[in-house]
């Protein structure tokens, strides 16, 4: 307990410098945001006001302490203006970060359904043609960008067979979320499936999977208990380091196929110049990749005894 | 796939695209930014323009070699920068230890655990109208990290190593034992990375480009791509082309990092 505490308070600094971070890229950058926003030729009273409002005038630790003011209060600041109405950042980000949530999950399963078995055949089968022909089809898939597997997607299944719905189409079930998943899947599982094939073969060699084999277990089990179970902590750790990887991923894919989400968001923040929305999105992506690698650290203490023991 | 066949398979697709984006300005058919306004959405096979026009009339095999050399230098540049900059922090930290070790590698996880992307994506908003430059600073930022980490690792287990304390013992300056004797000896691991890495800023570069913040003064693979996508129906043969050619590059680039890694360092993955 004592370690995840120290964990957690680690990840919390982390994630203080990370924002810290986000704060200096926004306002170190050369140019000016009114400039930006209103354009170099509006009138200097309309830029004047709007430095104003967002506290652009105030002095740099100023705008460093509402930021931390805005994290705490939960609003993430003001977005500058959405249909006329003006929100919070938190509020708008809170409505689009379900389907990103669903579009990451569903590929990260996508891609581990893949890319166990075809890991486990390749090591079993190790130098052999199945071996082979994974690791090739890895590297060819792994090279193919996610921005244009996907429209070759979209024009093969929507255009050419039309058997799925197309982008921008009402979502409904889990089919329109079939050909987003997929594609963000695919890159993922080729990386996967090369980490499986390592893991599983450095299993393999242990001396507890030969006194496994000696005990008379089936291979099917000797491969089900022993052998995944225990290379089940570095597929663990690349998964999880994946993730940057598929958030970067869902951003891309959700324009892709014009998906709400928080990358479809964020780059409507870019496209209006809303500086408060663009910072509490890329905020909102790091805390989850934070949070979700510290949750992974625990889940290896579950997962191998002995740091169970070393974590007591 | 031998070593060797992955090594020069790989070196000879990524050689000659990165070549010909470095030598674009004197191979391409027509300069940067030139528009035959009066052939937009030529059709493959037109004469002056072999590979057709994009919509405002871009010869797209131009942009294709000008593309190229965006990927050469952003891929090169960013590269060489984040290698510099990431073993010289490395050793340092490597070496020192203490304190200097503990600073150091504090700031390098927190720019480790931030998505790189996002953070290149949020430079580059916020400078506006982005060049060439700022994005390769732009992915430099959080690129530096991963070699800092991994060049401390091999720093840290060289040390104490006999040929390091004898050097010591003679009386070599800190400097000269950074980089005259740990240096060579960390570089293995660090090509292998850098060359992934080059294959990866690649990739971000185009896209950054394809969600429209990549650089306003050049052409890019990402930004030839969206245009492809949405004229997909009218013309295929542009997303094609570009999306073939950075399928290409990056395939050369990974098939040269996975023969390195196999060839340099047997225990990897």
């Amino acid at each position: 307990m004592r370690w995840f505490l120290v964990r957690a308070a680690s990840a919390l600094l982390t994630l203080a410098g990370a924002l810290t971070l986000v704060f200096l890229a926004l306002r170190l950058a050369p140019g000016d945001p009114a400039d930006n926003v209103l354009g170099a030729d509006a009138p200097e009273s309309a830029k004047r006001e709007f430095r104003a409002r967002l506290q652009l005038d105030a002095p740099l630790p100023v705008q460093y302490a509402g930021l931390w003011r805005d994290v705490f209060n939960g609003t993430l600041g003001r977005c500058m203006r959405i249909g006329g109405t003006e929100r919070t950042v938190a509020a708008a980000i809170a409505e689009v970060l379900p389907a990103t949530a669903e579009l990451a999950l569903a590929a990260m399963g996508l891609a581990l359904l893949l890319a166990l078995p075809l890991g486990l055949l390749a090591a079993v089968r190790q130098g052999g043609l199945a071996d082979a022909a994974v690791l090739g089809g890895a590297m060819l898939v792994a090279a193919v960008p996610v921005f244009w597997l996907g429209p070759m997607l979209l024009y093969a299944f929507t255009v050419h067979w039309s058997f799925l719905p197309g982008p921008g189409e009402p979502l409904r079930g889990a089919l329109p979320l079939v050909l987003p998943a997929g594609a963000l899947a695919l890159g993922l599982a080729a990386r996967l499936s090369r980490i499986v094939r390592a893991a599983i073969l450095d299993v393999l060699r242990e001396d507890y999977v030969t006194a496994a084999r000696a005990r008379g277990l089936s291979e099917a089990r000797v491969l089900g208990r022993t052998v995944l179970r225990n290379a089940l902590i570095p597929i663990v750790t690349v998964a999880g380091l994946q993730l940057a990887a598929l958030l970067t991923g869902a951003i891309v894919t959700e324009k892709v196929f014009a998906r709400p989400g928080i990358g479809t968001l964020l780059l409507d923040g870019i496209a209006r110049r809303d500086y408060a929305l663009v910072q509490g999105c890329v905020l909102v992506v790091t805390v989850v990749y934070v949070g979700t690698n510290l949750l992974l650290d625990a889940l290896y203490v579950v997962l191998d005894p002995r740091l169970r023991r070393r974590a007591a | 796939m031998s070593v060797r066949v992955r090594l020069s398979v790989g070196a000879l697709l990524a050689g000659a695209i990165l070549l010909t984006g470095l030598l674009a300005p004197w191979i391409a058919p027509y300069p940067q930014g030139h528009r035959d306004a009066a052939r937009p959405l030529a059709p493959t096979g037109t004469s002056g323009h072999w590979l057709g026009t994009t919509e405002d009339g871009t010869d797209v095999l131009s942009a294709l070699c000008h593309g190229a050399g965006v990927a050469a230098i952003v891929g090169l540049a960013t590269v060489i920068v984040s290698v510099g900059a990431g073993t010289a922090l490395g050793l340092v930290a490597g070496y020192t230890g203490g304190l200097v070790d503990v600073i150091l590698m504090r700031l390098t996880e927190i720019f480790l655990a931030f998505p790189g992307f996002l953070l290149a994506l949020l430079v580059v908003f916020a400078v506006g109208e982005p060049s060439l430059l700022a994005v390769v600073v732009a992915l430099n930022l959080t690129g530096w990290a991963g070699f800092a980490r991994l060049v401390r690792a091999q720093a840290m287990t060289l040390r104490d190593r006999d040929f390091v304390l004898a050097s010591r013992a003679l009386g070599a300056s800190t400097p000269r034992l950074l980089f005259v004797h740990l240096l060579p000896n960390v570089l293995g691991p660090v090509l292998v990375q850098a060359t992934f890495g080059v294959g990866n800023a690649i990739l971000a570069e185009a896209s950054l480009s394809y969600l429209g913040v990549g650089p306003e003064d050049a052409t890019s693979w990402g930004a030839l791509l969206e245009e492809g996508a949405v004229l997909f129906l009218k013309t295929p043969s542009l997303a094609l082309l570009s999306g073939g050619a950075l399928l290409v590059t990056i395939i050369g680039v990974n098939l040269v990092g996975d023969a390195l890694r196999d060839r340099l360092d047997p225990r990897s993955l």
